[in-house]
C-alpha cells in the first residue's frame, strides 16, 4: 500500500478530530513552543545584529588598515603616513559601492575653563563618514564638522552634559606629538552626538583630520583606514575576509595590516558562532516538554481506540499499517501546529514586533554588552526551518512510541478490551 | 471439499494464578459452502474455537489448516494476509471503524487489498444494493442503527469474496426481526456465492438457519449434526 492512501490520510484525520478539546490543548502546547522558538530565535537574532551593527558603526568598520603595533600602542609613533595615497590604491582593489574613511585616532585630554577629562580625539574626514560610522548621522544638537573648518569640534551629548558645556563654547584639546611633546589647540563646539551606548558619547571627540594633522605637525598621516562594506549580511563570514586577504596583499612590504571585524571583535565574532548551537539547544529544550505532551496525548487517543486497532488488524492489517495510521495523526498535529505557529511567529514579528522591543528598562546592563537599546527581531528562514525541523523529526520520533504501543495490540487482546 | 481442519486443538488462558482450558482436543471439519453454527453456553470454547480458525489466535497444542496449509506455521504478517484474502469476519459489536462512513468502512478491506479505484468503486456500490443500504452508504456507524451496522459489517465481510466468513455472535445485539433479515441475508449469500458461513451462538435462531450445529461444552465438542 502507498503510505499516504487517501483513505488512511481520511482516518488520521477524523480521528484527529474525535476528541477536538484535547487536540486543540495539544496543537496550542505545538504552536507556543514552535512560537517560543522563532520569535526568541528571532529577537536573539536582532540583538546580535544591532550587537554587530553597532559596534561596526563604533569606528570599527567591516575591514580596518593599521599599523600592527598600533593595537599594542595607540601612539602616533604607529601611524600610517601617506594615508591618503594608501586610502586610494586599495580602494581600486574593492567595488565601487565599498566606503572608505581615514583616521587620525589617538588619546588627548580635554580641557573647559573648570575640568580635564581625558577623551579620544578622532580626526575624520566629515564626508567619508555619512554611511561608514555613527558620527556620519545627523547631529543630535548645532551644526555638523565642514570640511574647511579647522576650529570646529564635535562632542557626545553624553560628555556635553557632563561637563555643562554649551554648543559654541570654547575648548582645548591636548594630545602628543611624534616627539613626546605634548600639543594643544582651541576649539569651538559645532555640535553634539548621540551614540547607541552612552560610554561612546562620554568618550569620543571628532574634529578635522587636516586639522588633527596640522595640531600633531603629522600632515598625511592617519591612525587606520577604515573600510565599510554595503553588502548587509557582511557580519556573516566569507565576504569580508576573502577582502582582507586581497588588502593584505597589496599592502606586503608596507607594515600595514588589514583585520577584519571578527578579529577585531573576538567576543562578538565568538557569540554568533555559537549562537547557532544555543538556538539548537533551546528548540530542542522547548521540544523535550513539547514532546511529553505530544507522546501522552497520542498514547491517550491509542488507548481509546485499541479496539478499533484490534479490528484493524483482525480485518487483516499488519502491524506496519496500524503505525503508519498513528504516525500520520501525529505528523497531521505536528503540521497543522507548525503552519499555525509559522504565521503567528511571522504576525508577532512582522507586526507586534515591527518597531521593535525597547529594552531600555536594562539600562546599562544591556549597553556593556553592546546590545542597542531597541532590538529589532530578525526572522532568518534558517531558524525557521530548524525549528520547524527539530519539531517534525523530533515529534515524528516521540510519535513513535504510541505508534508502536499501537502495534502491539493483538486483535484478541483488543476484543476483550470492551 | 474440505476448507478447514481443526486437529486435536487445545488452548489455555491464564488470568493471574488462574489457568481456564478453553478448548480440549478438539477435531473438526469445514466443508466449502458449509452454512455452520458454532452453539454453546457462555465459556463452552465457541469463540475461541473461532479465533483460531481465523488466525487471530493460535493453539497451545494441535493444528488448524485453512485450505491445507497450517496456520502455526505462518508469521504475523503471513497471518494478516490471510485474514485479509480468505477470511471475512462479523463481529458482535464494535464491527466498523467510527469515523469511516458506511460506503468507506466496505471501501477500506479492499484497499488493504490493493484493489483499483474503478473496480472498488463498483464492488461497494454492488454491495450496498446487495445489503440494501445504498442510501446509507454516507452515514457513518453511529447513524446506523444496529441491524443496518452488521449490514454493513456482511457486506464488508463478503465484498472481497473470502472463501471462509466467520461471525461471531452477529445477532447478540439486534432484535429478533432484524436478526432474522440478517441471516436470511447471509443464507442468500452462502448459497449464491457458496461461501462457508462458521457462526459462533448461542442464539436458537442463528441455530435454526444453520445447515450444521456444532455443540461445544466445556472446551469439548458433544455433538456435531448435519440438518
Amino acid at each position: 500500500m502507498r503510505f499516504f492512501d487517501l483513505l488512511s490520510v481520511q482516518i488520521s484525520w477524523r480521528n484527529l478530530w474525535r476528541n477536538p478539546r484535547r487536540t486543540t490543548i495539544i496543537l496550542t502546547a505545538i504552536v507556543v513552543g514552535i512560537i517560543s522558538m522563532i520569535v526568541l530565535s528571532a529577537f536573539g537574532r536582532g540583538m546580535m545584529e544591532g550587537m554587530v551593527k553597532n559596534s561596526i558603526d563604533n569606528l570599527v568598520g567591516h575591514i580596518k588598515i593599521q599599523n600592527p603595533q598600533y593595537r599594542i600602542d595607540p601612539a602616533i609613533d604607529n601611524r600610517i603616513d601617506q594615508a591618503e595615497k594608501i586610502a586610494a590604491q586599495i580602494g581600486e582593489l574593492l567595488p565601487d559601492d565599498v566606503q572608505l574613511a581615514t583616521r587620525l585616532r589617538l588619546d588627548g585630554v580635554l580641557s573647559t575653563s573648570r575640568e580635564h577629562t581625558g577623551v579620544m580625539i578622532v580626526g575624520i574626514d566629515p564626508a567619508a563618514e555619512k554611511g561608514v560610522s555613527f558620527i556620519g548621522r545627523p547631529l543630535y544638537q548645532g551644526t555638523p564638522l565642514q570640511p574647511e573648518d579647522a576650529r570646529g569640534l564635535l562632542i557626545g551629548q553624553g560628555l556635553l552634559e557632563r561637563l555643562g558645556l554649551e554648543i559654541g563654547k570654547k575648548v582645548v584639546v591636548l594630545s602628543q606629538d611624534a616627539s613626546g611633546e605634548g600639543r594643544s589647540k582651541a576649539f569651538r563646539i559645532r555640535g553634539s552626538y548621540r551614540a547607541e551606548m552612552r560610554d561612546t558619547e562620554k568618550r569620543y571627540i571628532f574634529i578635522n583630520l587636516k586639522s588633527f594633522q596640522d595640531m600633531l605637525a603629522a600632515p598625511g598621516s592617519a591612525t587606520e583606514i577604515s573600510i565599510s562594506l554595503r553588502n548587509a549580511n557582511a557580519y556573516q563570514t566569507g565576504t569580508v575576509e576573502d577582502y582582507v586577504d586581497r588588502i593584505n596583499e597589496r599592502l606586503d612590504g608596507l607594515g600595514l595590516e588589514a583585520t577584519g571585524w571578527r578579529q577585531l571583535l573576538p567576543a562578538i565574532a565568538a557569540y554568533i558562532d555559537m549562537f547557532d548551537v544555543y538556538m539548537l539547544i533551546w528548540f530542542v529544550v522547548v521540544f523535550v516538554a513539547m514532546g511529553f505532551g505530544l507522546a501522552n496525548t497520542v498514547l491517550m487517543a491509542v488507548y481509546e481506540r485499541m479496539r478499533e486497532f484490534g479490528l484493524q488488524r483482525a480485518l487483516g492489517l499488519r502491524s506496519s499499517g496500524i503505525i503508519k495510521n498513528v504516525m500520520i495523526e501525529v505528523l497531521f498535529l505536528l503540521l497543522i501546529g507548525m503552519a499555525l505557529a509559522d504565521l503567528c511567529s511571522f504576525f508577532l514579528v512582522k507586526v507586534v514586533f515591527r518597531s521593535g522591543i525597547d529594552l531600555g528598562s536594562f539600562g546599562a546592563g544591556i549597553e556593556m554588552w553592546g546590545i542597542s537599546r531597541i532590538v529589532y527581531p530578525v526572522l532568518s528562514l534558517s531558524d525557521i526551518v530548524m525549528a520547524n525541523g527539530v519539531v517534525v523529526l523530533l515529534g515524528l520520533l516521540v510519535g513513535l512510541y504510541p505508534a508502536l504501543h499501537a502495534a502491539r495490540f493483538t486483535p484478541i487482546e483488543t476484543m476483550r478490551h470492551l | 471439499m474440505e476448507i478447514i481442519r481443526v486437529d486435536s486443538v487445545s488452548k489455555v488462558y491464564h488470568q493471574g494464578r488462574v489457568s481456564f482450558r478453553a478448548l480440549d482436543k478438539v477435531s473438526l471439519d469445514f466443508k466449502k459452502g458449509e452454512f455452520v453454527a458454532l452453539a454453546g453456553p457462555s465459556g463452552s470454547g465457541k469463540t475461541t474455537l473461532l479465533n483460531l480458525i481465523g488466525s487471530l489466535d493460535v493453539p497451545d497444542e494441535g493444528e488448524v489448516f485453512f485450505d491445507q496449509k497450517n496456520l502455526s506455521e505462518l508469521n504475523d504478517s503471513e497471518r494478516a494476509d490471510l485474514r485479509l484474502h480468505r477470511i471475512g469476519f462479523v463481529f458482535q459489536a464494535y464491527n466498523l471503524i467510527p469515523v469511516l462512513t458506511a460506503a468507506e468502512n466496505i471501501d477500506y478491506i479492499l484497499l488493504l487489498q490493493k484493489v483499483d479505484k474503478f473496480l472498488r468503486t463498483r464492488k461497494v456500490n454492488d454491495i450496498l444494493q446487495e445489503v440494501g443500504l445504498t442510501d446509507k452508504a454516507s452515514n457513518r456507524p453511529d447513524e446506523l442503527s444496529g441491524g443496518q451496522q452488521q449490514r454493513v459489517a456482511v457486506a464488508r465481510a463478503i465484498v472481497t469474496d473470502p472463501q471462509v466468513v466467520l461471525a461471531d455472535e452477529p445477532t447478540a445485539n439486534l432484535d429478533s426481526t432484524t436478526g432474522r433479515k440478517l441471516l436470511e441475508m447471509m443464507q442468500q449469500m452462502n448459497r449464491t456465492k457458496k461461501v462457508t458461513f462458521i457462526f459462533a451462538t448461542h442464539d436458537p435462531m442463528v441455530m435454526d438457519f444453520a445447515d450444521r450445529l456444532v455443540s461445544l461444552k466445556d472446551g469439548r465438542i458433544v455433538s456435531d449434526t448435519a440438518k
